[in-house]
């Protein structure tokens, strides 16, 4: 998929199956598909549910050997290949409005049925067979119900798949028996969903009620449900593995071939040896939270065809494997672990397991837990003891720290990246033995991984498309992403780093894989700084384009340059109130763009192309201008965003009948106000400009209308002509038959002859005729046809209030540190020893700066007889005379004296530094001599031998600063 | 220890001694020493029993020999005269007697007054430091008492030293405005509160001629009291003199019959009076309990008061409930109702195990089946149903508070819900059940348990509700000052609080649901009293030293648990108790103390004993109480058990709780009531929060609690008139009554059915029972009239008939056979 782009026509007018929802632009939405797979080796009809799912679009999947078919009305055929295999992939539509994000589609290797109507009627249950996938829907306030044939002491499993696979559904499963009794229920057992196992106690028939725990239902609160005898696997040991090498594992489950009693209840166990592939994959059947991004392994599961179990992910570990022993649940029990290695283990309620390691002085270690990352529910929390043993051999206990949850949340409520995995870093003051105590909070058997190691800083990234711009409920809605840049627009992509075991460096972002019609630039990602957006800017002649994007990151880490690519983000689902429905999302594979073509109906830029320049305490002024092709119905409010040290941003409302005239964005840079931390600097930040719009949609589809129609009509106003004329030739041709045969005065032969030419040209005229009725006729009907689409053309395009936000190109700015530039001097200044004198300083002020400007200087370390005076600059002066004096006792040659300008700009203190030499010479050999000027000499003895005007020493450059 | 020894002992000596022939004296005394009183002012109430432990203390004569050395009042009241020893003679008028030896000891030597153990309960006694009155927060009229005398120290502070000291004047201690004002010589908003010259009077002249001290550091505490008798048969009409042992620190024993306060709990059946006399009023049957209270202890008297008719023939015992209650009801003299029907049974059982009417088919298999053991198996296949463990969920949630107090607890109500219906479905002890409960770490979708601590938001409700709802404690006074009716001190309060301590949240990404967690650290409360920081303290335990790393819950799960524990088995089986006979053995169910004694402690003993041995099964309980003979007892009375509310002589009624009546009506009238984000068909005992009470008049208007709190007291089960009119007349009854596809509706169109047929299916459905034929008459008469009356009008018959099965549903929907469980 990578790299690979699709032309998508637009010229069609298209129809929508949703109503918009949003108030903005048209970009594709994808809610949800229904039925959610497919099997392998089969085609599948899958209906879409969203928002400008156009039917001219494509579905797009990431793997080869599932293709798609447009059927009409939101529905695609999906054919499925043999050479697929079963698990969760990302679908996603594109069209000519634009790209979603993507949803699972899941191929599976068993037959796969849809859950027939009649399923809700619990006396009319559906039979659910064994290794048949069944495709449900729920419906509000309604369950669909299952009978299941069973054999006696029959073992049996029922996967629920909802939340899994991006459903809204909070499924839950009751099972009961033949007399109506309730086995068992099942809500949240795996990934969010369902999952029964149950061994039945006689022959005959279960009942399985499936419905949505809040009874909820509709498009999106699909599921998918099977039935299987086959091994469950609940969990593995170790839970990672080293690529490419054999490694034996432990399996616990239920059904497992051979499988002993592992001593938990129900628990079995089996030894296996796996061949870890080298070349390790995300996880696919359960996704990655935000908070997981950068885990990878592999998949496995037991057995094969219909017997073959649920699918278990096992992650690249960098570390040779180490087994929790399980007898170490108080701190004299310690499981002694090699350094560095990771750990695999299970929590016990209530108890602690205790682990052990040495450690070196000056040494710095890390500790780190993956359990929430990798099961969602559990809360693991370490606690870190130093054992010292004494002279006497006891042992000296202390702790030296403990940790909980990883706080730290850079993906905000959209994509939050905290977890609850602790991580610990410390640094050892002696040699000695640390003990770790891993415990869950939540009282769990949840698996954990543990791996100690060196600190190794390093970082993650994430990618998203921006969150849908217009009404956002104040922040609370979350809408799921649709992309779709227009000609002339500026799209985002938000970044997000996940910093780790103490990066804060800058990392170059880098764009890959669009279409030469995008501009896009390197970004960086400042020190320190865990979130930017990435801008890339749609050409005004860009053709249409659907392709895959990736993101990569490069940071010098330690000195070696790592290079990463970043995952990218989508949410499960469209929420309206965040503070009301809980917003799920995930990891998926890879972020799509679309451009198309339409010109993006408003955007806001500077007024030039340049690099707009201030120093701290001035303005940027940075004039502005609007370039539209909607009308503007309301005040457009531009702000800057993204720029560096901004506190609050200050913003300017246009209103919206004065767009054309001239505007300025005024940026103070003042660093005493509004948490500004401005920095000298070349910075760059974009300009986002928001406002609503009477947006046409399909303008151009509207504008070939028209033309069609004016086509149309001309061609009908000429038919009618050419009818007119040949009308007329007609019946001229027909008088002129009359009347040759009404003549009298001729011959009989001439009057024949007459007839016979007057007959002969009646002919041809009545076929001229009929033929021009005929193109007359056919041009009403596409004058017809042309009134029709023009009709529902400007139907389409009639303006609909929306939302709309416009981002700039980045702009380029330079921030002074001072509003004066103290000019160089090209030479030293010559100065006698016993001489009283001063030095002319010279300063350009910039960017509106006009009040005084003091001076000083600081002389180098171990300067003797040299004295230096302050002195200042008036309001608009652009000139001090620095008094200096070189007494008898200093020695002679040159020294650099540093300038220190100090000054107060809108009231903050700046300061800025030169350099100016000073050469000090033996003094003047006759008083009355001048000291240096060649052809100006001083006009007294007594003056200093610079003149106030002019310099004493440089002839062409007397002032000295940098 | 020592003290219980004591306790004991003397106990054991009022019983072993007493027999229905002999006459015997009591007297207050340390064991194996004289009965002593010493000093000048010291007293003691004698307590005279007779033939068939009847209380002759009043009714003997008494003679001293020597005379010189006390004085016996009629009513067995002793003080010194001198010292020496002497030998008390009690005579009959029959002739029977009985002699005590006395001694008088350090007669001349005043024995000095400790403020806090003798004063301070003479303000508790005649009412002074009461809520009502200078025991209020800000006192009355500018003086103020602690309650109920909890705090000494600050009343000492109050009496002695607050307004300059202008409330005592030593010189002349008659002259204080504190006995003026008691006595009644000045005017007192409260009037005269003790006599000039009696002992309690004096007692306060003592102390001050004493230089008003307020005691040594080193003086013995109290440390608790008992009556004598503890409990006794009383006839009607009869008396009971008490008499009151103090135990103190030092091991010494004191008779404070004079100075405690006596408070009778059924007033309408007996009365107390301040010097100790229990007063039996007419016509009265069962058990009251006069309540004792002297400084922070309290004690009872439970007195039982029988009817005493013959009592020979009692329905077959079943079981060990049987036993009890029959056992009783013999000492009553108080003959039980007879077993009721199967037709009452199989209806009473499905309304209270499953919540809900029996279907036609259960009506008609059971009236059908002829196995003596149907009344087991009918008990048995309620409780296999998830009805049961709906309709008990709905119980639980109420007093769990399964509120939602906003959209975002819409996931976390229902999940706990489901939590306690799948928990009770499964039958998880209880044990385990409430270990879950209080224990509870995690976020709401996997561990719904951890609801609760949303439910309950704060540290004190969690210590409140966990004491009331599941120990069957009420703790919630102790909050502020000691617990006025039971022993608990803001100590013991604090202590309690400490096991929630530690519980932290964590944010989910769920909305509305936070993870709760064992935040480490010590465990401990502060009492704002003390400032102390108090350490985990079950009740009547010794403080725990717990780990920092240690969850405290998991010790006061431990605690609640045991076997050993006091309350823990004897709150759950009173709840399911009232459950069943809508009277609870303690009543009200959840406050369970000393001073409100069970009405058989025998049942609940047993009951309770019964519970734990079974591994805390709660089906088991449930099945042992209905399968007993009690539960299925007539609830018609017989010509001596019609007032009987406490003794389980038959079933008491009950109306049909809100929900129950709701899917009743559902059911007789064939239509469906919907709620919102329920499955359609849930019934109203499923639903899981009080969110549908807001939607639902129906539910409001009969009750349904709003689950603010953990009593069950929450769910309103009286009458009301807007009850009634709902019922008679509202647009939803009408509804359900005429709704298409309805009883009605099906039942007039089928032509091909007998009405005779279709009036037995109603009864069957509505009573389970078939019509007598009155009924049937009338109502076959009333389907006919109405018939007639359209076809003269020349109205349509189909209409007629359908309007006329409408109203016969209505009618037999309003009965109170149909609106009670009986």
């Amino acid at each position: 998929m990578r790299g690979s782009c699709y032309i998508i026509s637009w010229l069609f007018l298209i129809f929508i199956l949703e109503n918009l929802v949003e108030a903005q632009l048209p970009a594709p939405r994808l809610d949800s598909i229904f039925p959610m797979g497919g099997e392998v080796g089969e085609s599948v009809d899958i209906t879409l549910k969203g928002a400008d799912l156009t039917d001219e679009g494509q579905l797009f999947f990431n793997v080869p050997g599932i293709t798609s078919e447009p059927l009409g009305k939101g529905v695609f055929k999906v054919n499925v290949a043999e050479v697929v295999s079963s698990g969760s992939y990302d679908l996603r539509f594109g069209g000519k409005d634009g790209t979603t994000s993507p949803i699972s589609f899941t191929v599976s290797n068993r037959e796969e049925k849809i859950a027939p109507k009649e399923a809700t009627d619990k006396a009319k249950a559906v039979l659910l067979a064994d290794n048949v996938v069944m495709n449900g829907m729920m419906e509000q306030g309604k369950a669909h119900y299952y009978k299941i044939l069973v054999k006696n002491g029959g073992r049996y499993f029922i996967d629920c798949f909802a939340e899994r696979i991006d459903s809204r559904a909070d499924a839950l499963l009751v099972l009961t028996d033949s007399s109506g009794i309730e086995v068992t229920r099942s809500r949240e057992s795996i990934g969010g969903d369902p999952l029964i196992g149950f061994t039945s106690t006689s022959e005959g028939e279960y009942f399985l009620r499936v419905s949505d725990f809040l009874a909820r239902g509709g498009a999106g609160y699909n599921y998918r449900i099977q039935l299987r005898q086959g091994p469950q696997i609940d969990f593995v040991l170790p839970l990672s593995a080293q690529p490419g090498k054999t490694q034996s594992f432990q399996i616990f489950g239920k059904n497992l071939p051979d499988g002993v009693p592992s001593g938990e209840n129900g628990l079995e166990r089996i030894e296996v040896n796996i061949d870890v592939p080298t070349e390790m994959e995300r996880r696919k059947t359960m996704p990655m939270k935000p908070s997981g991004a950068g885990v990878k392994g592999f998949h496995y599961a037991l057995g094969e065809g219909n017997n073959i179990s649920n699918s278990v992910f096992i992650a690249q570990s960098n570390f040779p494997p180490v087994i929790d022993g399980g007898s170490n649940s108080s701190p004299e029990d310690a499981q002694e672990i090699p350094f560095p290695s990771e750990l695999s283990g299970r929590f016990y309620p209530d108890k602690k397991s205790w682990f052990s390691f040495n450690v070196e002085k000056d040494k710095e270690y890390v500790i780190e837990i993956i359990a929430h990352r990798l099961v969602s529910y559990c809360d693991p929390s370490i606690v870190v003891e130093k054992v010292i043993g004494d002279a006497e051999g006891k042992e000296k206990v202390s702790i030296i720290g403990k940790a909980d949850d990883q706080e730290a949340n850079v993906g905000g409520r959209r994509y939050p990246t905290n977890s609850r995995d602790p991580i610990y870093r410390f640094k050892a003051d002696i040699d000695c033995k640390v003990r770790v105590a891993v415990s869950d909070n939540f009282a769990t058997k949840a698996p954990f991984r543990m791996i100690i190691r060196e600190p190794r800083p390093d970082f993650d990234l994430l990618v998203s498309a921006s969150a849908p711009a217009g009404d956002n409920n104040k922040g609370k809605k979350i809408v799921r992403e649709g992309i779709a840049i227009r000609r002339g627009q500026v799209g985002n992509l938000d970044v997000y780093v996940l910093r780790r075991d103490g990066f804060d460096g800058e990392i170059e972002l880098q764009a890959q894989g669009f279409p030469e019609s995008f501009k896009v630039k390197t970004t960086k990602l400042e020190k320190g700084k865990n979130h930017c957006s990435l801008s890339f800017y749609n050409k005004e002649d860009a053709p249409a384009w659907v392709g895959k994007v990736k993101i990569v990151g490069e940071a010098d880490v330690q000195g070696t340059k790592i290079q990463k690519e970043a995952e990218s983000l989508t949410v499960n689902w469209s929420v309206n109130d965040a503070d009301q429905e809980r917003v799920i999302s995930r990891t998926s594979s890879g972020i799509t763009v679309a451009s198309i073509e339409e010109q993006t109906p408003m955007k806001v830029v500077p007024a030039e192309d340049k690099i707009w320049e201030s120093s701290l305490g001035g303005n940027l002024e940075i004039p502005i201008k609007f370039i539209t092709t909607s009308e503007i119905k309301d005040k457009v409010t531009i702000v800057p965003v993204n720029f560096p040290g901004m506190g609050k941003a200050p913003q300017i409302q246009v209103d919206k009948g004065k767009t054309k005239e001239s505007h300025k964005l005024i940026i103070p840079l003042l660093n005493n106000k509004d948490n500004n931390k401005y920095q000298e600097g070349t910075h760059q930040f974009v300009l986002r400009a928001s406002t609503k719009l009477g947006y046409r949609r399909d303008l151009q589809v509207f504008q070939i209308a028209e033309e069609q129609k004016k086509n149309a009509t001309k061609i009908l106003e000429e038919a009618k002509k050419t009818l007119g004329t040949l009308k007329k030739e007609f019946e001229s041709a027909r008088k002129s038959l009359n009347e040759a045969k009404s003549s009298s005065a001729e011959t009989e032969e001439e009057k024949k002859k007459k007839i016979t030419d007057a007959e002969s040209k009646v002919g041809p005229a009545e076929e001229s005729f009929k033929e021009a009725e005929k193109k007359l006729k056919e041009a009403e009907e596409k004058n017809k046809s042309a009134d029709q689409k023009l009709k529902q053309a400007t139907d389409r395009s009639k303006p609909k209030d929306v939302q709309f936000v416009s981002y700039s190109e980045p702009v380029t700015v330079k921030i002074e540190a001072c509003p004066i530039r103290l000019k160089d001097s090209k030479s030293p200044v010559e100065l006698g020893k016993g001489l009283k004198s001063k030095v002319v300083v010279n300063f350009d002020r910039l960017y509106g700066f006009a009040d005084s400007v003091s001076l000083s200087a600081k002389l180098p370390d171990g300067t003797k007889g040299v004295k230096v005076a302050e002195a200042s600059a008036n309001k608009d002066q652009s000139v001090i005379d620095l008094p200096i004096e070189i007494t008898a006792d200093a020695n002679l040659g040159s020294i650099q004296l540093e300038l220190i300008a100090k000054l107060k700009f809108n009231g903050i203190d700046l300061q800025t530094k030169g350099n100016v030499s000073i050469k000090i010479t033996e003094p003047p050999a006759a008083p009355e001599e001048p000291p240096a000027a060649p052809e100006e000499p001083p006009a007294a003895p007594e003056e200093p031998p610079a003149a106030p005007e002019e310099p004493p020493a440089a002839p062409e450059e007397p002032l000295a600063t940098n | 220890m020592r003290i219980g020894l004591y306790y004991i002992i003397i106990l054991s000596l009022a019983t072993t001694n007493l027999t229905a022939e002999e006459l015997y004296i009591y007297a207050i005394s340390k064991p194996n020493e004289a009965v002593k009183l010493i000093g000048p002012d010291a007293n003691l109430q004698l307590i005279v029993t007779g033939k068939n432990i009847s209380d002759m203390t009043r009714s003997v004569s008494y003679e001293t020999d020597p005379s010189s050395i006390v004085r016996v009042s009629k009513t067995g009241h002793v003080t010194p005269l001198a010292n020496g020893s002497v030998k008390v003679t009690a005579k009959t008028a029959e002739g029977l007697s009985a002699q005590i030896e006395l001694t008088v000891e350090q007669f001349e030597i005043p024995q000095p007054i400790n403020f806090s153990n003798e004063i301070v309960p003479l303000f508790t006694k005649h009412g002074c430091n009461g809520g009502g009155c200078h025991g209020k927060s800000e006192g009355q009229n500018g003086f103020k008492l602690s309650l109920l005398g909890f705090e000494p120290t600050e009343d000492f502070e109050y009496l002695v030293k607050e307004g300059r000291g202008r409330r005592l004047f030593p010189a002349a201690p008659q002259h204080s405005l504190l006995l003026r004002k008691g006595a009644g010589d000045l005017p007192h908003g409260g009037g005269a509160r003790f006599e000039h010259d009696s002992w309690d009077y004096k007692a306060i002249v003592r102390w001050m001629e004493q230089g008003m001290p307020y005691g040594s550091p080193d003086d013995p505490k109290l440390e608790s009291i008992s009556a004598y008798p503890s409990s006794r048969i009383v006839a009607p009409e009869a008396d009971q003199q008490l008499a009151v042992t103090a135990f103190y620190t030092d091991g010494s024993v004191r008779d404070v019959t004079g100075i405690v306060s006596y408070e009778s709990n059924q007033k309408e059946m007996g009365e107390v009076n301040q010097s100790g006399l229990v007063t039996m009023l007419r016509d009265q049957t069962g058990d009251m309990a006069v309540m004792i209270r002297f400084q922070e202890q309290v004690s009872v008297f439970r007195a039982t008061i029988p009817l005493g008719i013959p009592t020979e023939n009692f329905p077959i015992v079943k079981n060990f409930i049987d036993e009890q209650v029959f056992n009783k009801l013999k000492t009553l003299g108080l003959p039980s109702s007879e077993i009721c029907d199967d037709t009452t049974f199989l209806r009473r059982a499905a309304i209270d195990i499953a919540g809900r009417l029996p279907s036609l088919q259960e009506v008609e298999d059971f009236l059908s089946n002829n196995d003596p053991e149907k009344r087991s198996q009918w008990i048995d296949s309620l409780l296999s149903t998830t009805d049961y463990a709906e309709y008990f969920s709905n119980k639980w949630a109420a007093i769990l508070r399964n509120k939602r107090k906003g959209n975002t607890y819409t996931r976390g109500t229902q999940a706990f819900h489901e939590w306690l219906m799948g928990s009770l479905h499964a039958n998880k002890p209880y044990n385990q059940l409430i270990t879950e409960l209080v224990t509870a770490r995690g976020e709401i979708s996997h561990n719904p348990a951890s609801a609760w601590f949303r439910n309950v938001t704060d540290q004190k409700e969690r210590l409140q509700d966990t004491a009331q709802v599941l120990l069957g404690v009420r703790l919630q006074c102790a909050e502020c000052h000691h617990h006025p009716y039971e022993k608990w001190s803001q100590q013991d309060y604090y202590g309690f609080s400490a096991f929630f301590s530690r519980v932290g949240k964590k944010k989910t990404d769920v909305p509305g649901e936070e993870a709760v967690f064992h935040n480490v650290g010590l465990a401990t409360a502060k009492n704002p009293k003390s400032g102390e920081n108090v350490k985990p303290k079950p009740l009547g335990g010794e403080p725990l030293t717990i780990k920092p790393e240690d969850d405290p819950r998991l010790d006061l799960a431990s605690w609640m648990t045991s076997e050993s524990n006091p309350f823990f088995a004897k709150m759950l089986v009173n709840r399911y108790w009232k459950h069943f006979f809508n009277r609870a053995i303690v009543e009200p169910e959840d406050d369970m103390r000393v001073t409100n004694p069970p009405t058989n402690p025998d049942l609940l003993d047993s009951l309770a004993d019964h519970f734990v041995k079974s591994g805390y099964d709660m089906k088991d309980l449930i099945r042992t109480i209905c399968n007993s003979t009690t539960y299925q007892l007539s609830a018609i009375p017989n010509n001596h058990n019609a007032g009987d509310r406490q003794n389980y002589s038959r079933y008491f009624p009950k109306r049909l709780t809100a929900e129950v009546l709701l899917d009743s009506i559902d059911g007789i009238t064939g239509s469906s009531t919907a709620f919102s984000g329920q499955l359609a068909g849930t019934r109203a005992v499923s639903l899981p929060d009080d969110s549908y009470n807001s939607s639902s008049y129906f539910l409001t208007v009969f009750g349904r609690p709003e689950m603010d709190s953990a009593c069950e007291c929450e769910r309103a089960q009286g009458a009301s008139l807007a009850q009634t009119l709902h019922l008679l007349n509202s647009k939803n009854i009408q509804d359900k009554l005429a709704g298409a596809g309805g009883s009605a509706d099906k039942l007039s169109s089928q032509g091909d059915r007998a009405n005779e047929e279709k009036i037995v299916e109603l009864y069957k459905r509505a009573f389970s029972r078939e019509p007598k034929d009155d009924e049937t008459k009338t109502a076959i008469g009333y389907i006919n009239k109405k018939t007639q009356q359209a076809k003269e009008a020349g109205e349509k018959i189909n209409e007629a008939n359908k309007m006329a099965y409408e109203d016969l549903v209505w009618a037999l929907l309003n009965t109170k056979e149909f609106l009670f469980n009986h």
